[in-house]
C-alpha cells in the first residue's frame, strides 16, 4: 500500500450556473519519502490537488489516504488536527505572520506541536540563526522562504506541501530553497509534494506528474532523481 | 472624481456595511449625546421662559395683612417699568378633604391656599391661548373642567398625583371655626371640578404659610365670586419689559428686586402715612371684635341657658312620663301576677289531685290483678292439706319401724360386746402364764450355770488347795523340830486347811441345793404350759362367737339404716309441705283484707275523677285571664315604654347636646380671640409692618428650576464629553485603519497613475458619507430625542410643559465641527502618510521597524523563562500599544459611564430606605398629627399613647415649615422642618443625627442643620442661618452642626433656643414613636389606625407610609440611569466590535495562515482578539476605578431639589458593570467568530496581497 493514495479525486468549483472541473478523476500514489513534483500549466489543478491533500478544502468525490488513514472523510476538528500534526505547507508568497519576528513565526507553530524541533536549531538548519529576530519585512525573499520552510519544519511533519515554492525567487535562491527541501526530506524521511509549473525541477523528483486541464497525463517514475546543483532553468 | 473610483468607494462601503454602519453609529451617538444634552438646559430654560410669558406669569407679588387700598395700588402701578397691577384674593386654611385631614410626606397636616379665579378668562385662556392681560399666572387646566358654579372650585393637579382623594369628585370642607377663612369665603365646602398646574407652583414645593404645619399643602382656585370679601390681600405686578428676556438671567432679578425695593418703600410710606388711620381702623376692629367677643358671649350664655332649660325640662317630662310608665307597668306586673298566682294555684291543685287519682287507679289494677289469683290459692291450699294429712299417719307409721329395728341394733350389739371382753380376759390370762413360764425357765439356767460353775472351778481349786496345805503339813510335821516361824505357819497352814475343808463342804452342798430346785421349777413349768394351752382352745371358740355376732349386728344396722331414712325423707316432705300450707294460709289471708280494701279504693277513685274534671275547667278559664291580660297589657305598656325610650335617647344625648354647644361656642370664642389676637398683634407690630413682597425668582421652586438647569448643563459639562471623546477616538481610530487597510489598493492606484487628489478624494468621500450620516442621525436625536429625554426626568419634578426643541446653535456647530475634523482628519492623516510612499512599498506589507522591539525582549533570560502565552501578551500590549491605549480609553469610558450610572441607581435606592428605614435617619415608626399643641407636662395624647403596650417610647415634638436662607436678602433660601423635640436629651433616640460636621448638642443653644440644606446655602458650623417666621420676621440662629440626611431640609434646635429666636414658645402638635421591635408593617398600621379614633390625634403616618411617598419621586431618576446605561453599552459593543472587525479583515491573510498551520477556531480568536482582550481588561479596570469619582460627581450633580442621594456605591454595581462590559466584549466577539469560520484558507492564501 502506498503512502499516499489518490483514487478518482474530482473537485468541481460551482460559479453560478457553470461548473469548473479543477480536478477529474486524479489517482496516484506516493510512495513514502518519496518527492513527488507535479507539473502542469496555470489552470491544470496542481493547487487545487495540493489544497485537498492539505486537508485545506474538500474535494467532490474520490478519496485520499495518507498513511491509511481517509482524509477525505475527516471532519473538520481531524483536519485541523491533521493540519496541525501531520502536514507542513510552504507557499509561494511565504506567508509569515508579518507581527512575529522569524523565531516568533516558528515559535508559533512549536507552540501547537508536543513533538516540536528546538526552533533555533532549525532556524540554524536553514543558515538565518543570526537574523532569527528579525521581522518578515525585515528578510528578503529568499530568507522569507527559508523562514517558511522552517517553519513547515517544526513540528515534523509526515507530508510537506510546497506551492510553488521557487515561484517568486531567482535561480540560486530556487536552489537553495530546493536542496533545503530535499535534505530535510530525506534527513526526516518526509514525503514531498512539490508543484510548479517550472519543468526544470522535476529531475530531482522520485516520481513526477504531469496535469493537464484537471486531469492526469502522465506519471513518470525516476529511479535516480538528479542531485539538486545540476538542474537549471 | 472618476466614475469607477466613485464606484468603487461605493462598493467598499456596501462591501463592509457594518463597518460603515458603525462608523455612523459612533459618530451619531457622541454628536446626539454631546448637542442633546447639552442643549437640554437651554432647552428647559426657553421652556420655562415660554411658560411664563404665555401664561402671563406674576413679576412681583405683593401681600399684605391689611387690605390693599385703592391709593395703594395706584402708587403701586405708577413705579417706573410697572406696567399694570392685578388685584386677587387669596386665603390659606388648613382643610379637611372628604371627611379627614390629609397628612403630608412628613406626616403634617396638609394646608392650603384658596385664591380667586377669574373664571371666565380662565376659560378663555384654555380655549383660544389668548387671555386679557388681567388674567395674571394663567392656570392649565389638566384634568375636568372650569367651576360652573358657586362652590365648586380647582386643585392642584400635582397634589392630586400624591393625594388621590384629592381628585375630581371629592369635596374640601373648610372648618367651621377658622373665621378668618368663614369671613373670606362664601361657603364652606367646594366640589373638586377639575386639576390645574399654575406657573406660580413649577415644582412640587408650595411654600410657607402661617396656619396649619407652616406648610403649603396644595393649592385651590375658587371663582372669585365665591369670596365673601371685596377686600384685595394680594396683587400681581406686572412689569413692562421684553417678554423675550430670560428670567433667568440676573439682569431680570436686579430688575425686579429693585422694582420690589420700591413697593415696600410704598408699602412703609402708605402704611406709615395711614398709620393713624389704620390704627383707628384697627382699634375699630378690635372694639368690634371685643364686643362682638362679649356679645357673642352674653348670647352664647342666653343661648347655653336656653338649652339648659330646654334640657331641664326635657327631663323632667321624661321623667314624670317614666314614672307613669313605671306606676302602670307596676299596677299591670300586679295584676298579672295575681293571675299569675291564681292560675298556678289551680294547677298546682290540679296537678296534686292528678297525681293521687293517677296512683290510685295504678294501685287498684295491680290490686285486682292480684285479687283475681285467690280461688286458684284456695284449691291448692285444699288439695295439699287432705295430702298432708294423709302423710301425716304414713309418717307415724315409719317412725315405729324405725324405732324397732333401732332396738334389735342394741341387743345385738352388747351382745357381741361380752363376746368381746371374755375373750380379752382369756387372751390376758395366757399372756401372764407364758410370762412365768418364761422365768421359770431363765431361772433353771442361772440355776444350771452356778452349778457347771462350781463343779469346774470352786470345788476343785479348793482341793487342789487342800492338797497343797496337806503337802506343806505333812513336810513341815515331817522336819520334826520346828523353828517358831514354822510351827506358825504350821498353825496357819492347819487353820487354812480347815478352812478350806468347811469351804469346800459348803459348795458341794449349794450344789445339791441348786439341782433340787432345777427340779421342782421343772414340774412347775410343766402345770403352767398345761393351763395355757386349755386357755387357748377357749379363746378359739371365743373368737368363732364373736365372728357370728358380728354378722348378726351388720344386718341389724342395715335394717334400722333403711327404716331411719324412710322416715327422714318423709318427714322432710311433710315438713315442707306445712310450710307450703302456711304460706298459702297467709296469702289467702291478706287476699281476703285486700278484697274489702279494692272496693273501698273504687269508690275513691270515682269520686277523685270527678274533682279533677271540674278543677280542670277552672284552670283553663284561669289561663284565658291571664294570657289575655298579659298580652293586652304589655302591648300598651311597649308602646308607651317604645314612646318613651325615643325621648330617652335623647335624654341621655341631651347632656352631649349641651357639652356640643359649649365646646363650639368655645371654639367660636377662641376663633374669635385669636382673631382678636391677631388683630391686636397687627396693631402691635403696626409700626414694623410692611408688604410682603415675592419677585417671579423667588417663587417657590424657580430656584431649584434654575438649579435643575445648572446641574443639566454642569452635567453636560462631563457625561457628553466623555462620551464624545470616547466616540471620537474610536472614530479616529477606525478611520485610520481603514485607510491602512486599503492601503495596497492605494498603491495599486497611484501606481495607475492617479493623483494624491483623487485618491484622497476617495477615502474623504468615504469618511464625508459617514460622518454626514451620522451627523444627521445624531443632529436629529440630539436636538429633538435626548432633550426630551431628560426634560421627561423633569417633568415628574417641573411642571413646566416642554415646548419643544430648541436648537443651540452653538453646541450643534461644536458637535458637528468636532466630529467632522475627527473624522476628516483621522483619515487624511491616514491618507496623507500612506501616499507619502512609493507604490511599490505600499503593496508590500507595511514594514515593521526595530522600534517595535521591547525592551523586555533585549533581556533573553527573563524572556526566555516566561511562559510563551504572557510573551505573546506582552508583546501584543508593546507592539500595539496605541490600538490597546485607544480601545482601553474606550472601554475605560463605557465602564465608568456604565459604573457610575449602576451607582447612580444605588444612590437613588438608598434614599428612602437611609432616610425612614429602620436604620435609616428617622428610627421613629409612626408620627401623630395632634388637633391642638399640647403642653409636655400634662399631654394626655402621649399619655394615652406612651401607655399602649406595643409602644416603646413617644415624645411630643413641634416641626414648623419656615423659610431659611443664608442671609437677610432671602437670595437663597428653602424651605426647612424646624424640629423642637419636648425632651432635648431624647432626640436621638428618635433622630438618628449623625455628625458630619460640628456637634448635634443642641442643648447648647444654636441649630443643626440637616446636609443638603447647608449644602445648598453654602453653610458651614459657625455661620447664621436666617428663619422667616410666618409674620414674614427674620430670626438668625448660629449653626452649630451638621447631620446627614437624605430626604427633605430639617433644622433641630432645642426649646430654649426656639423660644430665644422666634420668641415664641414651640408648640408641640406632633409625637413621634417607636414600637417594639417584633411589630410588623402591617400590625403598626393597624395600631396607628386605631390611635386615629381617639379624639386628640388627626391624622398619623408610619415610616413606611413616608418612604412609600418618598419612593414615587425618585423613580424617575432610573430612567435616566437606563438610558445612561443603554447608551454606554451600545458605544462599548460598537467600539470593540469596529476595532475588531477592522483587525479581522486587516489580517484575513494571516487568520487563513495559522489555521493552515492548524489553529483551531478558538484559537484563531484568542489570537486575533487578544489585543481586545487586552485593552478590555485594562480599560475595565480604569473605568471601575474612575467610574467612582464620575458617580460622586454625577450624585452630586443630578441631585434633585431637598433630596440627599447616597454616596456609595455597592459592590454588586462593580460586578454588574464589570459583567456589562464583558458581556459587551463577548458579544462583540461573536461577529469576529463568524467571519473567522468563514476565512477560506485556499482562496486567501492563493492571492498575495
Amino acid at each position: 500500500m502506498s503512502y499516499i493514495q489518490f483514487a478518482n479525486v474530482s473537485k468541481i468549483y460551482k460559479v453560478g450556473d457553470t461548473e469548473i472541473h479543477a480536478l477529474s478523476n486524479v489517482s496516484f500514489d506516493i510512495e513514502q519519502g518519496e518527492i513527488c513534483v507535479v507539473v502542469g500549466p496555470s489552470g491544470a489543478g496542481k493547487t487545487t490537488l495540493l489544497n485537498v491533500l492539505g486537508g485545506m478544502d474538500s474535494c467532490t468525490s474520490g478519496h485520499i489516504a495518507v498513511e491509511n488513514r481517509v482524509i477525505t472523510d475527516f471532519r473538520k476538528r481531524m483536519l485541523m488536527n491533521y493540519r496541525r500534526d501531520d502536514v507542513g505547507f510552504i507557499f509561494q508568497s511565504y506567508n509569515l505572520v508579518p507581527n512575529l519576528t522569524a523565531l516568533e513565526n516558528l515559535e508559533l507553530v512549536a507552540n501547537l506541536s508536543n513533538r516540536a524541533v528546538d526552533c533555533m536549531e532549525l532556524m540554524r538548519l536553514v543558515g538565518l540563526e543570526k537574523r532569527a529576530n528579525l521581522f518578515p519585512s525585515q528578510l528578503s525573499g529568499g530568507e522569507q522562504q527559508r523562514v517558511a520552510i522552517a517553519r513547515a519544519l517544526v513540528k515534523k511533519p509526515k507530508v510537506l506541501l510546497c506551492d510553488e515554492p521557487t515561484g517568486a525567487l531567482d535561480y540560486e535562491t530556487g536552489i537553495q530553497i530546493l536542496k533545503l527541501i530535499k535534505t530535510a526530506s530525506e534527513v526526516m524521511n518526509m514525503t514531498v509534494l512539490l508543484i510548479t509549473h517550472n519543468n526544470a525541477i522535476s529531475p530531482i523528483a522520485n516520481r513526477v506528474v504531469t496535469m493537464k486541464n484537471g486531469k492526469i497525463s502522465k506519471i513518470e517514475i525516476n529511479d535516480t532523481p538528479m542531485p539538486v546543483e545540476r538542474i537549471e532553468w | 472624481m472618476k466614475k469607477t473610483l466613485l464606484k468603487e468607494t461605493l462598493r467598499s462601503i456596501s462591501a463592509n456595511r457594518l463597518r460603515f454602519l458603525s462608523i455612523i453609529i459612533i459618530v451619531a451617538l457622541g454628536i446626539s449625546f454631546f448637542i442633546g444634552i447639552k442643549s437640554s438646559s437651554p432647552a428647559m430654560g426657553y421652556s420655562a421662559n415660554e411658560y411664563f410669558r404665555i401664561n402671563n406669569l406674576l413679576d412681583i407679588r405683593v401681600t399684605s395683612k391689611i387690605p390693599f387700598s385703592d391709593e395703594d395700588v395706584e402708587k403701586i402701578k405708577n413705579i417706573n417699568k410697572v406696567d399694570y397691577v392685578v388685584r386677587s384674593k387669596f386665603v390659606d386654611a388648613v382643610v379637611s378633604v372628604g371627611d379627614s385631614t390629609l397628612v403630608d410626606v412628613n406626616g403634617m397636616e396638609l394646608s392650603c391656599r384658596i385664591s380667586s379665579l377669574d373664571v371666565s378668562e380662565a376659560k378663555k385662556f384654555t380655549q383660544t391661548e389668548k387671555a386679557d392681560d388681567s388674567y395674571v399666572n394663567r392656570l392649565v387646566l389638566k384634568n375636568g373642567r372650569y367651576p360652573e358654579k358657586a362652590g365648586e372650585c380647582l386643585v392642584d393637579a400635582t397634589a392630586v398625583k400624591t393625594y388621590e382623594s384629592l381628585d375630581i369628585g371629592s369635596v374640601i370642607r373648610v372648618p367651621a371655626e377658622d373665621s378668618a377663612v368663614r369671613n373670606s369665603l362664601k361657603m364652606q365646602e367646594f366640589t373638586v371640578v377639575g386639576t390645574v398646574d399654575s406657573p406660580m407652583y413649577i415644582s412640587t414645593e408650595r411654600g410657607t404659610t402661617d396656619v396649619g404645619s407652616g406648610a403649603l399643602g396644595f393649592f385651590v382656585y375658587v371663582d372669585e365670586n365665591d369670596f365673601k370679601t371685596s377686600e384685595t390681600n394680594e396683587l400681581f405686578v406686572k412689569i413692562t419689559y421684553d417678554d423675550i428676556y430670560d428670567k433667568f438671567d440676573s439682569e431680570y432679578e436686579n430688575v425686579v428686586d429693585a422694582i420690589a425695593e420700591e413697593i415696600k418703600t410704598i408699602s412703609s410710606q402708605s402704611i406709615n402715612s395711614n398709620l393713624a388711620e389704620i390704627k383707628v381702623e384697627y382699634n375699630t376692629k378690635i372694639f368690634n371684635k371685643q364686643r362682638e367677643i362679649s356679645d357673642y358671649e352674653k348670647s352664647s350664655a342666653v343661648e347655653i341657658e336656653k338649652k339648659q332649660k330646654e334640657i331641664n325640662d326635657f327631663k323632667k317630662y321624661v321623667d314624670s312620663e317614666d314614672e307613669i310608665l313605671a306606676k302602670k307597668k307596676e299596677q299591670n306586673d300586679a295584676e298579672i301576677k295575681r293571675l299569675k298566682a291564681d292560675l298556678d294555684a289551680k294547677n298546682t291543685q290540679l296537678n296534686t289531685i292528678q297525681s293521687t287519682y293517677d296512683g290510685n287507679i295504678k294501685a287498684f289494677e295491680s290490686q285486682s290483678s292480684e285479687i283475681k289469683g285467690y280461688s286458684d290459692l284456695k284449691n291448692l291450699y285444699d288439695d295439699l292439706n287432705e295430702k298432708h294429712t294423709a302423710d301425716k299417719l304414713k309418717l307415724d307409721e315409719k317412725e315405729g319401724l324405725m324405732k324397732s329395728a333401732k332396738a334389735d341394733l342394741d341387743a345385738k350389739k352388747s351382745a357381741r360386746d361380752e363376746i368381746s371382753k371374755r375373750k380379752t380376759s382369756r387372751t390376758n390370762e395366757i399372756n401372764k402364764l407364758n410370762s412365768e413360764i418364761a422365768d421359770l425357765k431363765k431361772s433353771n439356767t442361772q440355776l444350771e450355770n452356778d452349778i457347771s460353775r462350781y463343779e469346774s472351778e470352786t470345788i476343785p481349786n479348793l482341793e487342789n488347795q487342800i492338797v497343797t496345805l496337806k503337802a506343806q503339813i505333812t513336810e513341815l510335821e515331817s522336819k520334826g523340830e520346828l523353828s517358831f516361824s514354822e510351827s506358825m505357819s504350821l498353825r496357819n497352814l492347819r487353820d487354812n486347811l480347815r478352812n478350806k475343808e468347811k469351804e469346800l463342804e459348803t459348795a458341794e452342798s449349794k450344789v445339791t441345793e441348786s439341782k433340787n430346785k432345777i427340779t421342782s421349777n421343772n414340774s412347775s413349768i410343766k402345770s403352767k404350759t398345761d393351763s395355757a394351752n386349755d386357755l387357748k382352745t377357749k379363746i378359739k371358740n371365743d373368737e368363732a362367737e364373736l365372728v357370728a355376732a358380728e354378722s348378726d349386728l351388720n344386718s341389724a344396722q342395715v335394717l334400722y339404716d333403711s327404716a331411719k331414712k324412710n322416715y327422714d325423707d318423709a318427714k322432710t316432705a311433710y315438713d315442707a309441705d306445712t310450710a307450703t300450707l302456711n304460706q298459702y294460709k297467709t296469702s289467702m289471708d291478706k287476699l281476703t283484707s285486700g278484697q274489702a280494701n279494692l272496693l273501698k279504693l273504687a269508690k275513691t277513685i270515682e269520686e277523685q275523677k270527678k274533682e279533677v274534671e271540674s278543677l280542670k275547667v277552672s284552670v283553663t278559664q284561669a289561663q284565658i285571664r291571664y294570657s289575655l291580660k298579659v298580652r293586652n297589657g304589655s302591648r300598651e305598656i311597649q308602646k308607651e315604654q317604645y314612646d318613651l325610650d325615643i325621648a330617652k335617647n335623647r335624654y341621655y344625648t341631651i347632656d352631649n347636646e349641651l357639652t356640643e354647644l359649649k365646646t363650639s361656642i368655645e371654639k367660636k370664642k377662641t376663633a374669635l380671640e385669636t382673631d382678636l389676637k391677631k388683630l391686636q398683634n397687627t396693631l402691635n407690630n403696626i409700626d414694623s409692618i410692611t408688604w410682603q413682597t415675592t419677585t417671579q425668582p423667588q417663587l417657590v421652586g424657580h430656584s431649584a428650576f434654575e438649579k435643575s438647569m445648572e446641574n443639566i448643563l454642569s452635567m453636560s459639562d462631563i457625561f457628553p464629553i466623555i462620551f464624545f471623546v470616547t466616540a471620537m477616538i474610536a472614530c479616529f481610530v477606525i478611520m485610520m485603519k481603514n485607510v491602512e487597510e486599503g492601503r495596497g489598493s492605494i498603491g495599486l492606484l497611484k501606481a495607475f497613475g492617479y493623483s494624491n487628489f483623487t485618491i484622497t478624494g476617495k477615502y474623504t468621500l468615504y469618511s464625508l458619507l459617514a460622518w454626514l450620516s451620522g451627523a444627521f442621525v445624531g443632529g436629529v436625536l440630539g436636538t429633538c430625542v435626548v432633550p426630551s429625554l431628560v426634560y421627561s426626568i423633569f417633568d415628574i419634578v417641573y411642571t413646566v410643559p416642554n415646548v419643544g426643541a430648541r436648537f443651540d446653535l452653538k453646541y450643534i456647530l461644536i458637535g458637528l465641527g468636532v466630529s467632522f475634523v475627527t473624522t476628516m482628519v483621522a483619515t487624511l492623516l491616514a491618507v496623507v502618510r500612506e501616499l507619502k510612499m512609493h507604490p511599490a512599498a505600499l503593496m508590500r506589507p507595511r514594514m515593521i521597524g526595530y522600534n517595535r522591539r521591547s525592551v523586555l525582549e533585549r533581556l533573553p533570560d527573563f524572556w526566555d523563562r516566561l511562559h510563551y502565552g504572557i510573551v505573546l501578551l506582552i508583546r501584543t500590549v508593546i507592539r500595539s500599544r496605541k490600538r490597546v491605549a485607544v480601545g482601553s480609553i474606550a472601554i475605560a469610558c463605557c465602564t465608568a459611564l456604565i459604573l457610575s450610572s449602576l451607582g447612580l441607581l444605588n444612590s437613588v435606592t438608598d434614599v428612602s430606605d437611609s432616610q425612614y428605614g429602620k436604620d435609616g435617619i428617622f428610627s421613629y415608626d409612626v408620627q401623630f398629627v395632634l388637633n391642638a399643641q399640647q403642653n409636655p407636662e400634662e399631654s394626655a395624647a402621649l399619655e394615652n399613647i406612651k401607655g399602649n403596650e406595643e409602644v416603646a417610647s413617644a415624645m411630643l415634638i413641634s416641626n414648623i415649615s419656615m423659610t431659611a436662607s443664608k442671609d437677610e436678602k432671602k437670595a437663597v433660601s428653602e424651605s426647612v422642618h424646624v424640629i423642637v423635640p419636648s425632651e432635648t436629651d431624647n432626640l436621638s433616640s428618635y433622630i438618628n443625627l449623625e455628625v458630619i460636621e460640628g456637634s448635634v448638642d443642641i442643648s447648647k443653644g444654636g441649630v443643626v442643620l440637616s446636609e443638603k440644606l447647608a449644602q445648598n446655602m453654602d453653610i458651614g458650623t459657625g455661620d447664621m442661618i436666617y428663619f422667616t417666621d410666618a409674620n414674614e420676621m427674620m430670626h438668625p440662629v448660629k449653626v452649630i452642626g451638621i447631620v446627614k440626611n437624605y430626604i427633605e431640609h430639617y433644622a433641630y434646635m432645642s426649646d430654649e433656643t426656639f423660644e430665644g429666636t422666634f420668641f415664641s414658645a414651640p408648640q408641640y402638635k406632633y409625637i413621634i414613636c417607636t414600637v417594639k421591635d417584633y411589630l410588623t408593617s402591617d400590625e403598626i398600621s393597624a395600631f396607628t389606625t386605631e390611635f386615629l379614633k381617639t379624639e386628640d390625634i388627626a391624622a398619623a403616618s408610619t415610616a413606611e407610609m413616608m418612604s412609600r411617598m418618598a419612593d414615587t419621586a425618585i423613580n424617575q431618576v432610573m430612567l435616566l440611569v437606563i438610558i445612561f446605561i443603554l447608551s454606554a453599552c451600545l458605544l462599548a459593543m460598537i467600539v470593540m466590535y469596529t476595532t475588531s472587525n477592522v483587525n479581522i479583515s486587516e489580517r484575513t491573510h494571516e487568520i487563513a495562515n495559522i489555521k493552515v498551520i492548524g489553529f483551531s477556531d478558538g484559537e484563531v480568536l484568542l489570537y486575533v482578539i487578544r489585543e481586545n482582550i487586552i485593552s478590555t481588561a485594562i480599560g475595565m479596570l480604569i473605568g471601575l476605578v474612575s467610574g467612582i469619582f464620575l458617580h460622586s460627581v454625577l450624585v452630586n450633580l443630578i441631585s434633585v431639589e431637598n433630596v440627599m442621594y447616597g454616596s456609595s456605591i455597592s459592590w454588586w454595581s462593580f460586578f454588574a458593570a464589570a459583567g456589562i462590559i464583558i458581556a459587551v466584549a463577548l458579544l462583540a466577539a461573536l461577529p469576529v467568530l463568524f467571519k473567522i469560520n468563514k476565512v477560506k484558507m485556499a482562496e486567501t492564501l492563493k492571492s498575495i496581497e
